[in-house]
């Protein structure tokens, strides 16, 4: 009897998995009230038919001729248990259920996946190893309209590249320009095996940014990493990442070290009075970009002796994250004849993230150094101005700032409103049409219906100032989908 | 009888907020339970998985992990607290003025939440946040379902 009271009622509150919103609502909720109220009548009925049988059973049992001992372990067993237990034990009893019994949704034996899942989320396991693979990524679709195109710069077309905003009469018969590109579309792929010395980690990512004008492979990241330990190509150290805004545009807002490049890096958690850091120590490698006197572009001399030292200590909470981080560089031109000019300097950077109310957040990066051009806004910025003809080689004093705010107006659809900010002080003998300023503000409505697509639009209006002191503007407007793998 | 629970039920439900103790074993509270906001928590917990994937596209995947890691650990809290709570939810039943149905009712829904929360603790265990969702839409369904049976708002 127990148990099919259980069945019974476990039967009706069965109705309850049925998959529905987050929230039972009113609707839903007086079905269920109407279903339970149903299995309880059901119920009721079926215990009065229970008990009637079992009333009958027992005048049977009365009458028939037993053996005593087979009549004493019928009294004393199941059957008179069953006719009278305690209220409340058999309400407990009878409604436990079988954790793998029907109607109580997901079970746990149904909810895993055999032993080919990988330890990781999407990913297979190599039968006979302990390595999970995975494949991951995404195709975007970017239509951007320009109220000005970059002259001579597909890329400056296809996303904020501060150094191709067009001044003076580089404007000239570049006004209103549309380009509709996938490069940003990503593939990545990436393996996990657990080990003796730590978690080994690969991960490579490839974009289609390699060229200008057509759709050739670039790689992101490539990395190994196992413990703490990590070789390869990705984020600079330097970069607090997760302080970068939702943008469609790829290229950001400007003020951000947003760079990638090879380099060795330990990580070390600590605790410093009982509070959870991460120190991180790195050599990444190194490239001199000077701006010269002589044409506006900025030269790589290729000359490099030591690679860029990069520190970081980074808190990471329940609120967000913060990051610290220096950086020291030496700054090397060695021309084949005559004698080697090389300076060493530092850049220091404080970023982060921190989560408001919701799932909103404010993501701000304030960085300076006399080495930091080649580490902000794409590389616009000359690390040093070089006067060749004099023997000179001056630091560029370089300052980047960003803050964004980001806004979830519900599960689907966020904004994201963005402005940056660098300046970069050029020596006076340096090109005047070099860039020394920037400024970008990104505002954009998203959409993600599901979780694996998302719809954008975008506004963009960024400035660049150059050494002459006059100045180009750039608005923008971009649509991107971006679905998912 | 079952005419006259199935009213009474109803009633309640649909009835207006009211103080103290009800005929139905009503409770008004007027802070959230336990477990209703570890129930919460589950809810934004998955929303920030999910935003991983959404939103934080700069991300390497290997970064996103260690993040999911770190929300399905503290999925897996939630719903500890969750089932754990089921034990003092049952505990508090000889104080509601129930009659046997409604007991038998209430019993049912807070043994269908402890199951759906070890469910989910289960699949946090192993790492399958993607699995999550699947049951925690019903464990939110059972939890207001006995709360707009059972409890005033």
């Amino acid at each position: 009897m127990r148990r099919l009271a259980t069945g019974t009622m476990s039967l009706g509150l069965s109705l309850l998995t049925l998959p529905g919103p987050a929230r039972a609502t009113d609707e839903e909720l007086k079905v269920l009230l109407k279903t339970l109220s149903q299995q309880v009548q059901q119920l009721n009925d079926r215990v009065n038919h229970l008990e009637q049988e079992l009333a009958q059973e027992r005048q049977v049992r009365t009458r028939a001729t037993v053996s005593p001992g087979l009549a004493a372990s019928s009294t004393q067993g199941s059957v008179g248990s069953m006719a009278k237990p305690s209220p409340q034990e058999a309400l407990v009893a009878n409604s436990r259920p079988a954790a793998s019994g029907p109607g109580w949704g997901t079970t746990p034996d149904k909810a895993f996946k055999p032993n080919t899942v990988g330890d990781i989320k999407g990913s297979i396991k190599i039968p006979g190893t302990d390595t999970s693979l995975a494949i991951g990524g995404y195709a975007k679709l970017d239509a951007v309209f320009s109220n000005v195109g970059a002259f001579g710069s597909a890329y400056g077309d296809q996303y904020l590249m501060l150094a191709t905003i067009p001044v003076k009469a580089a404007r000239l018969g570049e006004n209103s320009q549309t380009t509709l590109h996938a490069k940003e579309s990503r593939f990545w792929f990436k393996s996990y095996t657990p080990s003796a010395y730590g978690d080994i980690n690969t991960y490579l990512e490839f974009d289609l940014y390699g060229a200008a004008d057509s759709y050739l492979p670039r790689l992101r990241h490539a990395y190994g990493s196992m413990g703490g330990f990590l070789g390869g190509q990705t984020w600079t150290t330097f970069l607090n990442q997760s302080a970068i805004p939702e943008t469609l545009d790829v290229g950001s807002s400007v003020g951000l070290g947003n760079l990638r490049q090879p380099m060795i890096r330990w990580s070390q958690p600590f605790k410093l009075f009982g509070v959870p850091l991460e120190f991180q120590a790195a050599a990444e490698s190194p490239g001199t970009r000077l701006a010269l006197r002589e044409v506006p572009a900025l030269f790589a001399p290729n000359d490099d002796r030591y690679p860029d030292f990069i520190a970081r200590f980074k808190y990471d909470s329940e609120w967000g994250n913060l990051t610290l981080a220096g950086m020291a560089r030496q700054i090397r031109y060695a021309p084949s004849v005559g004698p080697v000019l090389a300076q060493w300097g530092g850049a220091a950077s404080l970023a982060g993230k921190i989560n408001t109310i919701g799932l909103d957040n404010i993501r701000f990066s304030l960085s300076f150094g006399n080495v930091l051009g080649r580490y902000i806004s794409l590389g616009s910025f000359g690390d040093a101005s070089m006067d060749a003809a004099a023997n000179t080689l001056r630091l560029n004093n370089t300052y980047g700032a960003m803050l964004s705010y980001q806004h979830w107006w519900d599960s689907q659809w966020r904004s994201t409103v963005a402005y940056g900010f660098v300046q970069s002080n050029l020596a006076r003998f340096a090109n005047a049409d070099l860039s020394t300023q920037g400024q970008s503000v990104h505002v954009n409505l998203l959409w993600s219906p599901v979780v694996y697509a998302t719809f954008g639009l975008e506004y963009i209006y960024a400035t660049r100032n150059v050494e002459s002191g006059i100045y180009g503007d750039l608005q923008r407007v971009q649509f991107s989908s971006r679905f998912n793998f | 009888m079952s005419r006259l629970v199935l009213m009474s039920l109803l009633l309640v439900a649909c009835a207006p907020k009211s103080g103290s103790w009800q005929s139905l074993g009503e409770v008004e509270r007027t802070s959230p339970s336990l477990h209703g906001v570890a129930d919460q928590r589950l809810r934004d917990l998955m929303l920030k998985i999910d935003s991983l994937v959404m939103s934080e596209k700069e991300m390497t995947e290997i970064q996103r992990d260690l993040y999911r890691k770190k929300y399905t650990q503290k999925i897996r809290e939630s719903a500890q607290m969750i089932s754990n709570n089921a034990a003092a939810v049952r505990a508090s039943l000889p104080f509601l003025p129930l009659n046997t149905t409604q007991q038998a009712a209430f019993l049912i829904l807070a043994d269908r939440m402890e199951v759906q929360a070890r469910n989910i603790e289960n699949l946090a265990a192993a790492n399958h946040s993607d699995q999550i969702p699947d049951v925690l839409n019903p464990l939110a369904v059972t939890c207001r379902a006995c709360h707009q049976l059972f409890r005033v708002q």
